[in-house]
């Protein structure tokens, strides 16, 4: 009996090491239907943290900052975060390499910018494969992946705004954006659907409230 | 008897065409030699020419343009605002007008360039029925500017190419932006008019040793790139705090951020940067009166920013800007590009100690969402000594 005990707190030890109580449902298995993302390239994952990140409420820096979309709102983040005292880097090219080993929350903004993307010589689905293999990496290493959309209704007015969107949230542990962004619903319907925290401010300036 | 006739009709007709060039003939003078008025601030401290800079513009030429000098004596930041650049876009000399008659600093220098294409205000664009002048009601009387456009005239910058090669970048252009300052970035010292207009100013930037430059435009609500500030590498996060904080505090409508797009050439918020040590910007506000689909084009639309064609567009979800019986008034764009411009200041200062400037004088943006007329100064009440012409 003392065998079968122990193996069994062995197990739930195991599984508790392995898994994320308090992580939101990974949207491989949503609660309904959520977009599809296009397959992402293999990638080489940076080393794993000590601890696979919990989301306990607010996203925990470090952040690794990027924009799916060339768009500024990546820059915008991480300037709050900087403000704010929290460690941050933004890079709008940012690939599996670039991607540092201690960040604990990997940001994804979405919206495109059609005069970045082409100044950067890329297109939404360029980018979309660049940021999925990168989120795939984070998600091995234990990172939290939050999909940002933190420039309003502005970053909403096109195929590849939504293309950037549908893609990022369908890998997100989390969602963060503005209320301007959201002023349609469609995030919160979105979150309430997959069962995803939504994490919803104002404005952009007040992403900070939202980071640890 | 036939014969008499016909030649009378000749005479009549000629007699016609006569007056009607006469009349025309002058309009445009009106038009051309009109000067718009400038009281500077009791802050400025000198007013020099563009060709004090460079050989490139020649002393008294059209685009021999005032550059106002304000200068605290404290060392700090160094700040180039740029009014003017394309004429059909009123706020521009607006509010650097308005900057150069308010402006007091106290740490650091600011120049101002109120008609920085004077050449493109001096005539409208052909086959847009543009008002040659707009006016508004101030506390003292009536203040008037030139409407112009985006291209400098044709007989100041004959002859031109067949094709517009960009220099120094070798881009091809469309070839009438070879008149269109904000496609000659960084400039051309034995280039045609724009192109040397830019190559003075570059000097200006690089000889003061300026460290961030803020260019005003206007935008149709038909073009996406709308209520935005525009930023030069060197200048993304201070762009994008200017963007988030007047989002936050400040404007109904959200300012957005675009990176300058390092592949197209000839625009100040990509060549100013790349080519001298500034920080180059570049605000956009809506203007109604520059969408296709306006109706009539007059000084009213022009200062009122309501046209029912827009509003219907705005109604179907084909603008990117909002847009409702409200409009989008002279008062709104002026204040928006006025705050935008503290902010900057504000913000840069903060983000670049070593480069600290500090303004008074310059008014909120209610104040001139509630009494924009207030802020222009009579030239009668002050020592002829502070009256300027552009």
């Amino acid at each position: 009996m003392k065998k079968l005990i122990a193996l069994v707190l062995a197990m739930m030890m195991l599984l508790a090491a392995c898994g994320n109580s308090a992580a939101p449902a990974p949207t491989a298995a949503p609660a309904a239907p959520a977009p599809e993302a296009p397959a992402a390239p293999e990638a080489e994952a940076p080393a794993a943290p000590a601890e696979p990140v919990e989301f306990s409420g607010k996203l925990p820096a470090p952040f690794a900052i990027t924009s799916c979309g060339q768009s500024p709102g990546a820059t915008m983040l991480n300037v709050v975060a900087g403000q704010a005292g929290l460690t941050s880097v933004n890079d709008n090219a940012m690939d599996v390499s670039g991607l540092p080993a201690d960040t604990k929350t990997l940001i994804i903004t979405t919206g495109t910018s059609g005069k970045g993307m082409g100044a950067a010589g890329t297109d939404v689905n360029m980018e979309l494969d660049r940021c999925l293999a990168l989120a795939e990496a984070a998600k091995k290493a234990g990172m939290l992946v939050c999909c940002a959309h933190v420039e309003g209704m502005s970053r909403r007015t096109d195929a590849n705004d939504q293309a950037s969107i549908d893609g990022i949230l369908a890998i997100a542990d989390v969602v963060l954006v503005i209320d301007d962004s959201d002023s349609d619903g469609f995030f919160t319907n979105y979150c309430n659907t997959n069962n995803l925290p939504l994490l919803k401010v104002p404005v952009a300036l007040n992403a900070a409230d939202v980071m640890e | 008897m036939k014969k008499l006739s016909l030649n009378a009709v000749k005479v009549i007709a000629l007699c016609v065409i006569a007056f009607c060039m006469a009349i025309a003939g002058f309009l445009f003078r009106e038009h051309r030699t009109f000067k718009e008025t400038v009281v500077v601030s009791e802050g400025c401290t000198e007013v020099k020419k563009l060709s004090d800079y460079s050989d490139a513009i020649k002393p008294g030429s059209v685009n021999d343009c005032n550059v106002y000098i304000y200068d605290s004596g404290v060392e700090g930041g160094t700040f180039l605002i740029i009014g003017g650049s394309h004429p059909e876009e009123p706020t521009g000399p607006m509010v650097a007008q308005l900057l150069a008659e308010n402006l007091k600093v106290t740490k650091g220098k600011v120049f101002i360039i109120t008609r920085a294409n004077n050449s493109a205000s001096t005539i409208t664009r052909i086959g847009e029925a543009y008002p040659r002048f707009y006016t508004l009601e101030t506390n003292y009387g009536t203040r008037t500017w030139r409407m112009g456009q985006r291209h400098a005239a044709e007989l100041d910058s004959w002859p031109d190419p067949e094709v517009y090669i960009h220099y120094p970048s070798t881009q091809n252009l469309a070839n009438v932006d070879i008149r269109n300052l904000n496609r000659n970035w960084p400039g051309k010292e034995d280039g045609l008019l724009s192109e040397r207009t830019a190559f003075a100013i570059m000097e200006l930037i690089r000889n003061e040793g300026v460290d961030y430059t803020l260019d005003y435009h206007e935008a149709e609500l038909e073009y996406s790139v709308e209520n935005t500030l525009v930023a030069h590498d060197r200048g993304f996060d201070v762009a994008s705090m200017v963007s988030m904080t007047l989002t936050a505090d400040t404007f109904d409508v959200p300012i957005g951020m675009e990176f300058s797009p390092a592949a197209l050439r000839g625009l100040s918020h990509r060549d100013i940067g790349d080519h001298s040590n500034a920080a180059s910007f570049l605000v956009e506000v809506a203007e109604p009166m520059l969408d296709r689909i306006r109706g009539v084009t007059d000084e009213k639309l022009l200062m009122e920013g309501k046209d029912i064609f827009v509003i219907k567009a705005g109604e179907h979800g084909l603008l990117y800007a909002p847009m409702d019986e409200n409009g989008w008034p002279i008062e709104k764009r002026v204040a928006r590009h006025v705050a935008t411009t503290t902010r900057l200041i504000e913000m840069y200062s903060m983000m670049h100690p070593d480069q600290e400037i500090l303004v008074e004088g310059i008014p909120t943006y209610q104040e001139l969402l509630t009494n924009l007329g207030a802020y222009y100064r009579n030239p009668a009440a002050v020592d002829s000594s502070r009256v300027y012409f552009d």
